[in-house]
C-alpha cells in the first residue's frame, strides 16, 4: 500500500507543476522518466514511451518489467542503476548502446535522485537521449580517422607532430623506425629540435616558427640524428596542424633524401672536378646547339664573358652578328665527326684555342655539339720560337762561310748551303738530288772512308783534299757527323768543310821560313866545321895548297855567319832602337868597305863593280852604322844574285836629299813577288844564302831618315835597282 | 869501284866532297851544282849512290825524290841526304824507299861508315 500512497504523493507533487512542466516534458524530444524504488513508472513521457517502442498504457501504472521487459539485460542494467542512485543520492550520467528490435540504439542517460519536500528520496528521475545519430556519425569519423592514421602509419616518408605548446613530438609514424633507427617510444614526448644536426638548427627553427604562425614553408633540408650516430638527409615538408580553429603545433612530412644527395654530390664533385681540370689545362667546354644557341657554358667562360642563356656563340664569345667564317658546327653536325679548328679570342688577348667539335643527341633527339676549346697559346708559341729557330738555323747555315752538306740514306745531297757553291763551283740547283759525296771527294774511296768513320765514331774530322767542279782540288778540313732519328738510326750525315788553302800556304810559309833560317844559320858553322877537319888532314900531309883552301872555307863562312847573326839581331832590335847619333859620312867609304867585305864572292863571280859617287853627292848625315848596314845589305844582295856582269853603286844630290842607286845585271825579280821583297824572312831562292831580312832591315833604315828605298826589276834574270834616299848633309831638315 | 853522283849548289860543300873523297880508291865520284844537270847525269850513267843536300834549285831536293823514283831505272838507286836540318827531314825520308840520312856537320869517318853501311863491300 505503500506503494500507492507515493505514487499518489508523487500525483500531488506533479499535479501541483503540471500545468508548467507538461507541456514542456510531453514536447520534449529527451525520453523523461522516473521510478520509484520498486522500479514502478511514476511518470514517462511519450518521448520514453516511443523509445522502447511501447505504449502509454503498458507503462504508467506498471513496473520495469513491463517496460523493459523484453530486453532483459537492459532492465537488469538499469535495476542496477536505479539501486545505484537509492544508495549514493548522487546522479549519474551513463551511456548505452543497445539493440531494440533489429536496431542498435544509442542513449544517453542522466539519472539524478527526486526528494520530497522533507528531503526523503522517493524515486529516481531519469532524463535520457537517443544519440543513434550522432553516434553513427561519432563512429563514422572515428573510422575515418583510424584509416588516415593507418595510411600515415605505413607511409614511407616520416610524419610527425610536434607540439606548439612545448616542441615535443606528439607523433612519428613507422618510417621514422625504419629511417633512423630508433623506436618511436624513444622520441615521442621529447625535444624535437635534439634529432636535428646542430648546424641545421636555425633553418629548423626558423621554419618551426613559420609553421606556427600558420604559414607552410617552402622544402627545407634537415639533417637527422639516426641511432647509429650517422645523420640522414630529410626533405622537410612542414604545416600548422589545425585543431578547433587553433594551431596546436606542427605536423610535417620528411622523405629521406640522402642517397638523392650523394648522387647529386657525387655529381657535382665530377662536374667541379672536371671544370677544375679543364680550367687548369685551360681547356674551356661549351655546348651549342644547331641554331648556334649556347645551351651550357663553364664557369671560368662565364666569368669572363657573362651569363650565356639566350645568346648566340658568334655573338657571345666573337662579337659577331652572323656565324664566324672558320666555325666547325655545321660540319660537325652535317658529318656526326668530330671537326677540329682554330680559333683566336680576341677578348682573351687574342688567345688562340684548337677548337674540338663533338655531335652528340640528348635524349630528346636533338643534335648539339660539345666543344672542348684547348689553349694552344704556348704551342703556337713554340711553333713559332721553333719556327724562328729555325729560320735562324737555316739563314746561318745558308749563309755561314763554309761549306754545309747533308746526304740522306740514297747518298745523295740533300742539303747544300749557299756557300757551298763558291766553295765547290756547284750551285743548290745541281747540287741537292744529283750530287754526292764522290763528286766532290778526290777519290771514291776517300769519300767512303770518311761517312764509315763519322758511322762508327759519330764524328770524322779529317784534312784532306776536295775537288771543285773545274776539277781543281783543294786542301780543307771536313767534318762528317751522323744524324740519327729518335730510335737511333742514321738517317744522313751532315758535312761541314772549310777551305784550308790560305792557311795551308801560311803553315807552309812559316815551315820554310823555319826551315831556310835553320838552314842559313847551322850551313856556316857546319862548313867551318869541315873546313877544319880538312885543315886538320892537310896539315898531316903538309899540304899547303889544301890548307889554304880549308882556311879560305872557314873565313868566308865565319863572315857569312856573322852577317846573319847580325841580320837577325838588327831585326830584333828595330823598332825597339833609338835613332843613335847622327854624324856626316862619307857614302864612298862606306861603299868601299862594303865591297872589301864580300870581295871573295865578287872574285868568285868575276865581277865588275863600279862606284860612281860625286863630292857633291857624299855626305849623308846619319848614324854611321846604320848607313853602313844598309850599304851593306844593298850591295850583298846584289853581289848573291849576280853570277856574271857587275854592279854600279852611284849617287847624285837632289835637294836636301842623296839618292844613292845599285843596279846589277843579276837574276831579277819574278813581277809576282816584286811586293813581298820587304816582307821579313822572304828569300826569293831557298838555295841563295842569307836569312832573308836584307831588304826588311834597310826598308826600316831609310824610313827611320824619312828616307825611301824603291827595289825595282824588269823581270827574271834582267837585273835589280835599288833606289834608296837619304838626308844629304848640311841639307835643310 | 863504286859510283857515288854528289848533288851540291854550294861551291865550298863541293870543295869539301872533293877534298874528302881524295886518296881513296872505293868511290868514283861525280859533283853535279844543280838538280836539273843532276837528273839527267842520272839517266845517262849508272850510279850506286846519291849523295843530296836537301835544299836546292829549282827543283827542291824533297821534289828531286819524285822526279828520280819516277823512273824506274833510277827507282832503286839508294840516295844519302846529307842536310843541316834535322827531325823534320828524316820524318819526311822515312816515307822514301831507299833514303838514308846524315847531319852536318860531316867529317871523313861519319861520311865514309855511313856508305859502308849503304854500299857493303863485296
Amino acid at each position: 500500500m505503500n506503494n500507492t500512497t507515493n505514487r499518489n504523493k508523487t500525483d500531488d507533487e506533479l499535479n501541483k507543476k503540471e500545468d508548467q512542466f507538461r507541456a514542456i516534458f510531453e514536447s520534449s524530444k529527451d525520453c523523461i522518466l522516473v521510478w520509484d524504488k520498486d522500479y514502478n513508472y511514476l511518470y514517462a513521457n511519450q518521448a520514453a514511451i516511443d523509445h522502447v517502442g511501447t505504449t502509454r498504457d503498458k507503462v504508467i501504472g506498471k513496473t520495469i518489467r513491463e517496460g523493459l521487459g523484453h530486453i532483459p539485460d537492459f532492465m537488469k542494467l538499469w535495476m542496477r542503476r536505479v539501486d545505484k542512485i537509492f544508495e549514493t543520492g548522487k546522479p549519474l550520467r551513463v551511456e548505452d548502446a543497445v539493440m531494440v528490435g533489429d536496431r542498435l540504439v544509442y542513449s544517453e542517460s542522466m539519472l539524478s535522485p527526486i526528494r520530497d519536500a522533507a528531503g526523503k528520496m522517493f524515486a529516481v528521475g531519469v532524463v535520457y537521449r537517443d544519440v543513434t545519430e550522432r553516434k553513427k556519425v561519432e563512429l563514422m569519423c572515428l573510422e575515418s580517422e583510424a584509416r588516415y592514421h593507418s595510411f600515415l602509419e605505413y607511409l614511407p616518408e616520416v610524419v610527425y607532430s610536434v607540439s606548439a605548446k612545448d616542441e615535443t613530438i606528439t607523433f612519428l609514424n613507422l618510417a621514422f623506425e625504419k629511417i633512423t633507427g630508433w623506436s618511436r617510444d624513444e622520441w615521442t614526448g621529447k625535444a624535437f629540435l635534439s634529432l636535428i644536426h646542430p648546424d641545421d638548427l636555425p633553418i629548423a627553427f626558423k621554419t618551426y616558427q613559420q609553421t606556427l604562425g600558420g604559414k607552410t614553408p617552402p622544402p627545407y633540408e634537415l639533417r637527422i640524428r639516426t641511432k647509429s650516430g650517422e645523420y640522414v638527409v630529410g626533405e622537410f615538408t612542414s604545416s600548422p596542424q589545425i585543431e578547433d580553429g587553433k594551431i596546436i603545433g606542427e605536423f610535417g612530412i620528411v622523405r629521406d633524401i640522402t642517397e638523392r644527395k650523394k648522387t647529386e654530390s657525387a655529381l657535382r664533385e665530377t662536374k667541379e672536378r672536371l671544370e677544375y681540370i679543364l680550367a687548369a689545362t685551360k681547356t674551356n667546354v661549351d655546348v651549342i646547339d644547331s641554331d648556334f644557341n649556347l645551351r651550357y657554358v663553364d664557369p671560368a667562360w662565364i666569368k669572363t664573358y657573362g651569363e650565356p642563356a639566350g645568346r648566340k656563340c658568334y655573338e657571345y664569345f666573337m662579337g659577331r652578328d652572323s656565324v664566324c667564317p672558320t666555325c666547325g658546327i655545321p660540319k660537325a653536325l652535317k658529318t656526326k665527326k668530330l671537326v677540329v679548328t682554330e680559333e683566336i679570342l680576341p677578348r682573351e688577348n687574342n688567345r688562340v684555342i684548337e677548337v674540338h667539335t663533338i655531335p652528340f643527341q640528348n635524349p630528346e633527339g636533338d643534335w648539339l655539339v660539345a666543344e672542348f676549346n684547348i689553349d694552344i697559346t704556348r704551342r703556337k708559341k713554340a711553333e713559332e720560337a721553333l719556327r724562328q729557330s729555325e729560320e735562324q738555323h737555316r739563314l746561318t747555315t745558308e749563309h755561314v762561310p763554309i761549306h754545309i752538306a747533308a746526304i740522306d740514306k740514297s747518298g745523295k745531297f740533300i742539303f747544300w748551303n749557299k756557300y757551298s757553291e763558291v766553295m765547290f763551283g756547284y750551285s743548290q740547283k745541281e747540287a741537292v738530288g744529283k750530287l754526292s759525296p764522290y763528286d766532290v771527294h778526290e777519290t771514291k774511296d776517300e769519300a767512303n772512308e770518311v761517312v764509315r768513320i763519322a758511322a762508327k765514331k759519330g764524328i770524322c774530322d779529317k784534312e784532306l783534299n776536295l775537288k771543285r767542279k773545274d776539277g781543281r782540288l783543294f786542301p780543307a778540313r771536313l767534318v762528317i757527323v751522323p744524324y740519327k732519328n729518335p730510335a737511333g738510326e742514321i738517317v744522313s750525315f751532315y758535312g761541314f768543310a772549310e777551305d784550308i788553302t790560305e792557311r795551308k800556304k801560311i803553315d807552309q810559309m812559316k815551315e820554310n821560313l823555319i826551315r831556310d833560317v835553320t838552314h842559313e844559320l847551322k850551313t856556316p858553322i857546319a862548313m867551318t866545321e869541315m873546313a877544319y877537319d880538312m885543315c886538320v888532314r892537310a896539315i898531316k900531309t903538309k899540304d899547303m895548297r889544301r890548307i889554304k883552301k880549308a882556311h879560305n872555307v872557314a873565313l868566308r863562312n865565319i863572315q857569312r855567319f856573322r852577317k846573319d847573326v847580325e841580320n837577325v839581331l838588327k831585326v830584333f832590335a828595330l823598332g825597339h832602337e833609338k835613332v843613335s847619333a847622327k854624324e856626316t859620312c862619307s857614302l864612298k867609304k862606306i861603299v868601299q868597305k862594303a865591297v872589301r867585305d864580300i870581295d871573295y864572292l865578287i872574285k868568285d863571280n868575276k865581277l865588275k863593280i863600279k862606284i860612281d859617287i860625286p863630292k857633291n853627292a857624299d855626305a849623308v848625315f846619319a848614324n854611321k852604322n846604320d848607313v853602313s848596314t844598309l850599304i851593306t845589305n844593298i850591295i850583298d844582295n846584289a853581289v848573291k844574285f849576280t853570277k856574271r856582269g857587275g854592279i854600279t853603286i852611284s849617287s847624285r844630290s837632289s835637294g836636301n836629299r842623296i839618292i844613292i842607286k845599285a843596279v846589277d845585271t843579276g837574276a831579277g825579280i819574278a813581277p809576282a813577288a816584286a811586293g813581298l821583297v820587304f816582307e821579313k824572312f822572304y828569300k826569293q831562292s831557298t838555295s841563295l844564302p842569307g836569312v832573308g831580312l836584307g831588304l826588311p832591315i834597310c826598308k826600316e833604315i831609310v824610313e827611320r831618315y824619312n828616307g825611301k828605298i824603291n827595289v825595282s826589276s824588269k823581270g827574271v834574270g834582267k837585273g835589280t835597282t835599288v833606289i834608296v834616299t837619304l838626308p844629304r848633309h848640311g841639307g835643310k831638315k | 869501284m863504286k859510283r857515288i853522283l854528289i848533288v851540291e849548289d854550294e861551291k865550298d860543300m863541293q870543295d869539301v866532297y872533293k877534298e874528302l873523297f881524295q886518296d881513296q880508291d872505293k868511290y868514283e865520284i861525280d859533283v853535279e851544282g844543280g838538280t836539273m844537270p843532276a837528273l839527267r847525269k842520272v839517266s845517262s850513267k849508272n850510279y850506286d849512290l846519291i849523295i843530296l843536300d836537301i835544299i836546292m834549285e829549282p827543283i827542291a831536293g824533297d821534289s828531286f825524290f819524285v822526279y828520280l823514283r819516277s823512273d824506274e831505272r833510277t827507282a832503286k838507286i839508294p840516295v844519302l841526304v846529307v842536310s843541316v836540318l834535322g827531325s823534320d827531314i828524316m820524318e819526311k825520308l822515312r816515307r822514301v824507299d831507299h833514303a838514308h840520312y846524315l847531319q852536318k856537320p860531316i867529317n871523313k869517318k861519319r861520311l865514309f861508315d855511313k856508305l859502308e853501311d849503304i854500299l857493303p863491300q863485296a
